[in-house]
């Protein structure tokens, strides 16, 4: 139950309240007015609950005409805006197993070569063993770099990038610089069921 | 049983466990084909995924701690626990909910292995399992993950109806055997065989080098098997012999249950280094300690491969989220490794040397012996000399020791090779003092899977009637009989051993005890002592030992039985004789038979606490 509609209940049941002493015979005998008052209080309760799931059921605003300038908290972001699981799911396993997001996350700036050095030694370590578990990645072409190579007619401009002199018709000849990258495969687990995926890696509290 | 289609081999093992499989369906012209049980199990919470081994952890979790669903298997969703990488992983941040090394605990002397004692000191609400309940679920695991992966919804390819062997230490004893089939039985597999761990990494290299094995062996060979794996070192012998103009193997030998391994080799080190922390006033929690255990480990390994190699960062990262912040370095150097690793686990040695034992305390030594010296090459020694009687084709070598002619090694720590070059060096050197040959390696197996595949191979030779090792009991067991001495105050009574399996036993036949009767009480618990030797090869079933040297023979659970009969009067007296059966599973059953033949009541191991009076 929120803290909206908590205020709101009681407000509803002190105004009842009220009316019911305010419409209450001071002159009567004061067994009497305790009933009254008693009786006023448990209808006000009763209205108060029919309002309340009304209320509730037509949305809020009509808590909000009650309780708006009382509190302005900023909605949390509810976990509504979309997101890629797959991808979330990719740099969780880098975190998880190279601590990658760590190391992104890190102001490296201050610290030397040497510390930097060793610790990247690790987070290499982790992230490759992951990525090679997880992802077949092969070479766009399987040439040496610095060798002379030649692309052929037809070839797919999305997986081979000219630079340099770029003019006349294929088949060209230049050196490789790069090999590129591409993926064969992929092997991921499946997603976990009931977990926020959003996590890439939990918070760690330490018991004592 | 009628023929299954699969052959299975189950390596139990103390950190790791491998199934592998002969698919008897499958065509491969002849020489039979293993393959490993791809095993689904946790990696993470709520992560499935198939591995070629199931790390032998179990972790209970608590009621909160892990998201919902967190724990469901492919065949179940309500399993309180969970096995595999995963209890590892969790493990390592949750160490008292871990449940570790189970398979050790079958053969600790002093406590009930049937009670729920683990996780060891964990605390109230911590759902506490038995050492054997432990084994158990490992195997239980391995029996859900091949139905779901191989059987294909058809039970006549459901584990339990396959021919299923479960790999033990050749120094497991018979208590500790029997447990195993018990494990297995609970898990759902009734039927299973056990076979020893050396024997099963020996018909590895006999299938992985098809026909040619017989070119590598010759009649006279004595085969040293050097089995040293995570938390245990094993010897066994097996010779070469002829019988009738057939090469016949034998396994001649068993070494005791040596409680030291790869793991200690790392934690040394890892202690070692510690030092360079401490030092800094830097002080290691628990997880950073496991990182710079697994740090020393690789480096170790990358080292004793290559000996160009001078030193190895060790790198421990920061906790929380400064990696690099909170990163400690220090560096693991080669003379790290020849001082801790080679100097003081396989220190050079002369083949007269003991390991450094200690002092008991008791007046009776109970059980086995832990590992009270690291020395592994001391260990081999003692085997090799303690054994030396057996074998004939030594001839009157003066040292007397065995003389191999060949080594295999086995288990994880032996693929750095500067571990194994340190042992053959040691040996060698024994050898030439005595003026033998050296050995030279059988070489071509896979230390880490060795022992499933030859288990599968092993049931599979067994099948076709192919070549196979005789090995038979691997200790001679006795009954301990109280001398009819007078009682002296302070003294304990002298103990006598009757012998009733000998060393070699074959499986599948037994022995009546036809000349020493006892009496038994009708409605009274009988508790029989009962003990082993590794060394005493000679001893008769039906002779009597009255003395033996400190560690010659050792005293195992006692036996028991309850003396319950139809139509017997409670209190009245019967005489019985002693039956001992090995049966063809390897497992030892001692029977009270009444020398009237009016009944049969079978002694059982008793597990619970041992009482010292």
């Amino acid at each position: 139950m929120s803290f909206k509609k908590i205020i709101f209940a009681i407000f509803f049941i002190v105004l009842l309240f009220m009316a019911g002493l305010f419409f209450a015979v001071p002159q009567l005998a004061a067994q009497t007015r305790d009933i009254l008052i008693g009786i006023y209080a448990a209808a006000g309760l009763v209205l108060w609950g029919i309002l309340s799931l009304t209320v509730y059921g037509l949305g809020k605003s009509a808590v909000k005409k009650v309780t708006g300038p009382k509190e302005k908290r900023a909605a949390p972001a509810k976990k509504t805006a979309p997101f890629d699981e797959n991808a979330v799911q990719v740099f969780s396993i880098l975190q998880r197993r190279g601590r990658l997001i760590d190391f992104l996350k890190e102001d490296i700036g201050v610290y030397e070569d040497s510390q930097i050095g060793a610790a990247v030694r690790n987070i290499h370590k982790g992230c490759k063993e992951a990525v090679e578990e997880y992802v077949k990645i092969e070479p766009v072409m399987r040439e040496a770099e610095g060798d002379e190579v030649t692309v052929k007619e037809g070839f797919d401009p999305s997986g081979i990038r000219l630079t340099g002199n770029v003019k006349g018709k294929p088949p060209f000849k230049g050196i490789l610089r790069h090999c590129g990258w591409r993926v064969l495969t992929t092997d991921f687990p499946p997603l976990p069921k009931k977990q926020d995926l959003r996590v890439l890696e939990p918070a760690e509290v330490e018991m004592e | 049983m009628n023929k299954s289609r699969y052959i299975v081999g189950i390596d139990l093992g103390t950190t790791n466990s491998v199934v592998s499989f002969i698919d008897t369906e499958e065509e491969t012209g002849g020489v039979p084909q293993t393959h490993l049980l791809n095993i689904p199990q946790l990696t993470d919470a709520g992560v499935v995924e198939g591995l070629e081994h199931l790390p032998s952890f179990l972790y209970i979790p608590g009621e909160t701690e892990l998201p919902e669903k967190s724990l469901d298997l492919p065949w179940s969703d309500d399993t309180p626990y969970v096995v595999g990488k995963f209890a590892r992983k969790r493990g390592a941040e949750v160490p008292l909910r871990l449940v570790s090394s189970a398979k050790s605990w079958l053969c600790y002397p002093d406590i009930d292995k049937t009670s729920a004692i683990l996780p060891w000191n964990a605390p109230e609400d911590v759902s506490k399992i038995s050492p054997l309940d432990a084994c158990a679920r490992y195997l239980k695991h391995v029996r859900m993950a091949w139905n779901h992966t191989m059987a294909g919804g058809e039970s006549g390819y459901f584990l339990g109806n396959q021919d299923v062997y479960v790999t033990v230490p050749a120094s497991f004893d018979a208590v500790a055997r029997e447990l195993t089939v018990r494990a297995a039985d609970k898990a759902g597999l009734h039927d299973i065989t056990l076979l020893e761990e050396p024997q099963a990494a020996f018909y590895s290299w006999i299938n992985k080098k098809d026909e040619t094995w017989r070119d590598q062996i010759k009649i006279g060979d004595v085969i040293l098997v050097c089995d040293i794996g995570g938390g245990t070192t094993d010897f066994s012998i097996i010779e070469v012999k002829d019988e009738g103009g057939e090469l016949t193997l034998n396994r001649v030998a068993v070494g005791e249950h040596i409680l030291l391994g790869g793991d200690n080799m790392d934690l040394t080190l890892a202690y070692s280094l510690r030092r360079h922390f401490t030092e800094r006033k830097i002080n290691l929690d628990t997880r950073q300690m496991l990182g710079l255990i697994y740090s020393c480990r690789e480096a170790k390994e990358t080292m004793l491969n290559d000996p160009d190699i001078r030193s190895r960062p060790i790198v421990i990262l920061g906790r929380g989220r400064s990696v690099v912040g909170g990163t400690l370095e220090t560096e693991l150097k080669r003379d790290d490794i020849e001082e801790t690793i080679l100097n003081g686990f396989l220190p050079e040695c002369s083949i007269d040397e003991m390991p450094v034992e200690k002092k008991a305390a008791g007046f009776r030594e109970l059980g086995l012996q832990y590992a009270t010296d690291t020395a592994v090459t001391r260990y081999l020694a003692k085997f090799l000399r303690q054994n030396a009687n057996m074998d004939e084709a030594d001839g009157g070598h003066k040292t007397g020791f065995i003389h191999p002619t060949k080594i295999l090694f086995n288990g994880g720590v032996t693929k750095a090779g500067a571990i194994g070059g340190r042992l053959i060096n040691v040996l060698n050197n024994w050898l030439a003092a005595d003026e033998s040959s050296p050995v030279s390696i059988l070489e071509g197996s896979d230390p880490d899977t060795a022992v499933a595949t030859g288990a599968a191979y092993y049931g599979f030779a067994k099948r076709e009637k192919g070549i196979r090792i005789r090995a038979g009991a691997g200790r001679s067991y006795y009954v301990g009989v109280e001398t009819s001495m007078p009682a002296v105050p302070g003294m304990p009574a002298p103990l006598k051993a009757l012998c009733v399996v000998p060393f070699g036993m074959e499986e599948g036949t037994d022995f009546k005890l036809a000349e020493q009767e006892f009496g038994l009480i009708v409605g009274e618990h009988a508790e029989f002592r009962f003990l082993s030797s590794l060394v005493c090869k000679d001893d008769a079933p039906g002779s009597v030992i009255e003395e033996w040297d400190e560690g010659e023979i050792e005293e195992l659970a006692p036996l028991e039985t309850t003396l319950q009969a139809a139509g017997m009067e409670t209190g009245a007296l019967v005489p019985v004789k002693l039956h001992s059966y090995l049966n063809e599973i390897g497992v030892l059953e001692l029977w009270c038979e009444a020398s009237d033949g009016s009944g049969r009541w079978k002694l059982e191991f008793n597990v619970r606490e041992e009482h010292i009076d």
